[in-house]
């Protein structure tokens, strides 16, 4: 923590912060208002997030079915945590989820690059890629659900018109995980995209220019200027689909309901079935304390691998 | 030091909203005290509050009821609360708030086990006492369905068994007699065998002899009538690896997979049974009476229901019902305005309203042989199937306290078998291996 924190420090962001500070005249009231409008928020952020954060690490102490009181239980959900198959296979498909979005980001990339070209229509076609990223998974899961229909699904009459005999996607043990990961695809590009493509469009011309005259074709100018001016832009994205790919529920819940079997069941759709459906409170809270450990340890190593691979200008 | 105090006060804070949030654990004194005296409705006085699921129309139809209740009873002041989705997410959090519900819609496999952590008013001293109401005014079945440990903790509002629906055009097309109450196992197979056909001539199946929905109540009725279980009687023992409940599935999905006389989960993919019958693509569905409204709607076939056919092996049949109740909070603070209510909202308004309507029996055997409900006039012409099968044809779901385990288990542990992946053996053993850890000791 230490050092991923001081790491931190000594980024370029965090020297550009500036922290409005009581001070004198003009600039203490606009402190002061700074400091006003802020409240809402951080209060808001304490009541919704910070409270229950800390209740979930006391309530993992107890078990609780929410109509009787909580009843003391020591370490047993965390005993039971260690024995419970079930978390492990959700921790595997999570996992098995996680790594599957990641490819999805190249495809962002590859959009990113191409729409940073002086087309026609560039930012319909931005907009159009971005429009996945603002609709409801609700809406999404639902639309899909039907799209990978076995009998008269969009998906499997596209492929059978190559000839391949589609699966019956969402009820297919081996196959609900692969769609589950390409509508995440389809969904997440518009938004890794427009990150990328705000990252592509921060590198200097003046480099370009320069790798040109040194006689770089295309793929050289891509592969050694483009590629390592936009590491840091990757690692941000990396890091955000790292950690909202674990967070996985809305499309699962929706879409296969954790099933075929436990085929789609992730760490979070098990947590939920714990709070709400079994009432188990106390043990859904030592789920949630697992997921924390395990993104927080995996974010600390990228932290730490990024030293190897992303180059700051 | 002013960090030490700082998270002091942090802590502090943290446990006051903590514990102002958790129920109280001495809860108010519970209503003991019985009416010896029934009050007169205008004297009863209170506060209710009522939680109830359902369509707007239903809504409406609830408000209405109120609305009547409080000409008689003008003391009584009601807030309905209607909450179409996520019924059960609402109802506990408002027990969890410390602030239940007065009166509420409670299905008897959810009521176990809000009445084992004694949640739940038992009714049996209010119905004994109650000149206007008594339990043989109902079926026996429902009153058995919300006893729990002895006491009642709902009065049924209505009812449905699982029914045999078939489309009377498919089989006059094939030439074959409609089901009727000998029917067995083996009729209704080579009936579907008969049925099942490829219309179009493309290869595939589209007309299928039999179409079912995987649920526990309708594959329960198989596994009942073939003399098999889903849990021992005393719910300790996982029982759906017994061979008469593994020859009820096999016998289910044989007509999926062996006979291809039965769509799979894969074949159906987004389509539901239901739309698979009501489109006349299947000659036969298995499911429980809430579809008759809908199906009225149907032009392009003749239809009726008849009862599930009897298993060749044991010689009987069985039914699963479903029913649902208005149960009251142990906590109300007005226990004896909450009871008048209750007795309203079954009472002749909502049993004359549900015999009229096309989603439900009534629970009162009295509404359920008027000829509101029986009416011969509009489909199903034998909708007194409904309400024929015997006491000991009548089953249940088996409701444990930790009922949303055994929902998870049965969707999803089945789930491969009814997509063909999974033997019937495997399945049933990883659904006990999954449900024993979950079952009361």
């Amino acid at each position: 923590m230490g050092k991923g924190l001081s790491t931190l420090r000594r980024s370029s962001l965090w020297q550009k912060l500036k922290w409005p500070t009581l001070g004198k005249g003009t600039e203490r009231s606009q402190a002061l208002w700074a400091y006003t409008f802020l409240s809402l928020s951080v209060l808001g952020l304490f009541i919704f997030t910070i409270l229950p954060i800390i209740a979930a690490f006391g309530l993992s102490f107890v078990n609780w079915t929410l109509l009787s009181p909580p009843k003391w239980a020591g370490l047993s959900n965390f005993q039971r945590l260690l024995n419970d198959k079930y978390f492990w296979n959700a921790l595997k498909n999570t996992f098995y989820y996680v790594i599957g979005v990641m490819p999805g980001i190249a495809i962002s990339l590859l959009l990113a690059v191409i729409l940073n070209q002086k087309l026609r229509f560039t930012t319909l076609y931005r907009t159009l890629y971005y429009l996945p990223t603002i609709t409801m998974w609700t809406a999404i899961a639902l639309v899909w659900r039907w799209l990978y229909s076995p009998q008269y699904g969009l998906v499997n009459w596209a492929l059978g018109l190559i000839g391949i005999h589609g699966p019956a996607w969402l009820s297919d043990p081996h196959w609900a995980m692969p769609a589950q990961i390409f509508t995440s695809w389809w969904k997440g590009a518009g938004y890794n995209m427009v990150i990328l493509l705000a990252g592509l469009q921060g590198i200097p011309q003046i480099y370009y220019e320069a790798a040109s005259i040194d006689g770089a074709n295309w793929w050289q100018r891509f592969r050694h200027v483009t590629l390592p001016l936009l590491t840091p832009t990757i690692y941000f994205v990396v890091v955000m689909t790292f950690i909202g790919s674990f967070g996985v529920f809305a499309q699962i819940y929706i879409m296969t309901e954790g099933g075929p079997g436990q085929a789609t069941t992730t760490i979070i759709y098990y947590l939920y079935n714990n709070a709400f459906k079994y009432f188990e409170i106390g043990y859904a809270d030592v789920l949630a304390i697992a997921f924390f450990v395990i993104v927080f340890t995996f974010t600390v190593i990228q932290t730490q691998l990024q030293k190897r691979w992303v180059h700051y200008t | 030091m002013k960090r030490i105090i700082k998270i002091g006060l942090l802590v502090a804070l943290v446990v006051t909203l903590v514990t102002a949030c958790a129920p109280k654990t001495t809860p108010a004194p519970s209503p003991t005290s019985v009416p010896t005296t029934q009050a007169k409705p205008e004297e009863l006085t209170g506060k209710l509050t009522v939680i109830h699921w359902g369509s707007e129309e239903e809504k409406d139809l609830v408000a209405g009821w109120i609305a009547q209740f409080n000409e008689e009873h003008p003391g009584i002041t009601v807030e309905q609360i209607h909450v179409p989705q996520n019924y059960w997410d609402k109802v506990a959090a408002m027990f969890a708030a410390g602030t239940p519900p007065d009166l509420m819609y409670m299905g008897y496999p959810e009521m176990v086990r809000y009445a084992s952590e004694g949640t739940l008013l038992p009714l049996d001293d209010y119905i004994a006492n109650d000149p206007e109401i008594s339990t043989d005014m109902f079926f026996p079945a429902l009153i058995k369905a919300f006893t729990y440990e002895g006491k009642l903790y709902g009065i049924p509002k209505d009812w449905n068994t699982q029914v045999l629906y078939y489309n009377k055009t498919l089989f006059d097309q094939a030439g074959l007699s409609y089901p009727d109450e000998n029917w067995t196992w083996d009729d209704l197979r080579a009936a579907a065998k008969k049925i099942a056909a490829d219309t179009d001539g493309d290869g595939v199946t589209d007309q299928w002899g039999f179409v079912t929905d995987v649920g526990m109540n309708r594959i329960g009725a198989w596994i009942y009538g073939n003399g098999g279980s889903i849990l021992s009687e005393d719910k300790t023992k996982c029982t759906l690896t017994d061979p008469a409940s593994v020859g009820a599935l096999k016998f289910l999905t044989g007509l999926m997979f062996e006979d291809k006389v039965a769509p799979s989960k894969a074949e159906l993919g987004e389509l539901s049974a239901k739309d698979t019958f009501s489109s006349g693509k299947a000659g036969m569905y298995v499911c429980g009476g809430w579809r008759v409204l809908g199906f009225r709607d149907i032009k392009d076939f003749e239809w009726d229901i008849a009862p599930i056919p009897i298993s060749p092996t044991s010689g009987k049949r069985g039914t699963v019902v479903d029913t649902v109740s208005w149960s009251i909070a142990k906590d109300t603070k007005y226990p004896d305005a909450a009871w008048a209510l209750l007795k309203f909202f079954t009472g002749e308004a909502g049993q004359v309203r549900t015999a009229k309507g096309g989603t439900a029996t009534p629970s009162m055997i009295k509404y359920a042989n008027s000829e509101d409900f029986l009416d011969p006039t509009k489909p199903p012409a034998h909708r007194e199937v409904l309400i024929s099968y015997t006491e000991d044809e009548i089953h249940y779901y088996p409701v444990i306290p930790k009922m949303g385990e055994l929902w998870d288990a049965w969707g999803q542990e089945l789930s491969e078998m009814w997509l063909g992946q999974k033997s019937v053996e495997d399945s049933v053993k990883a659904f006990c291996e999954r449900i024993e850890p979950a079952l009361p000791k």
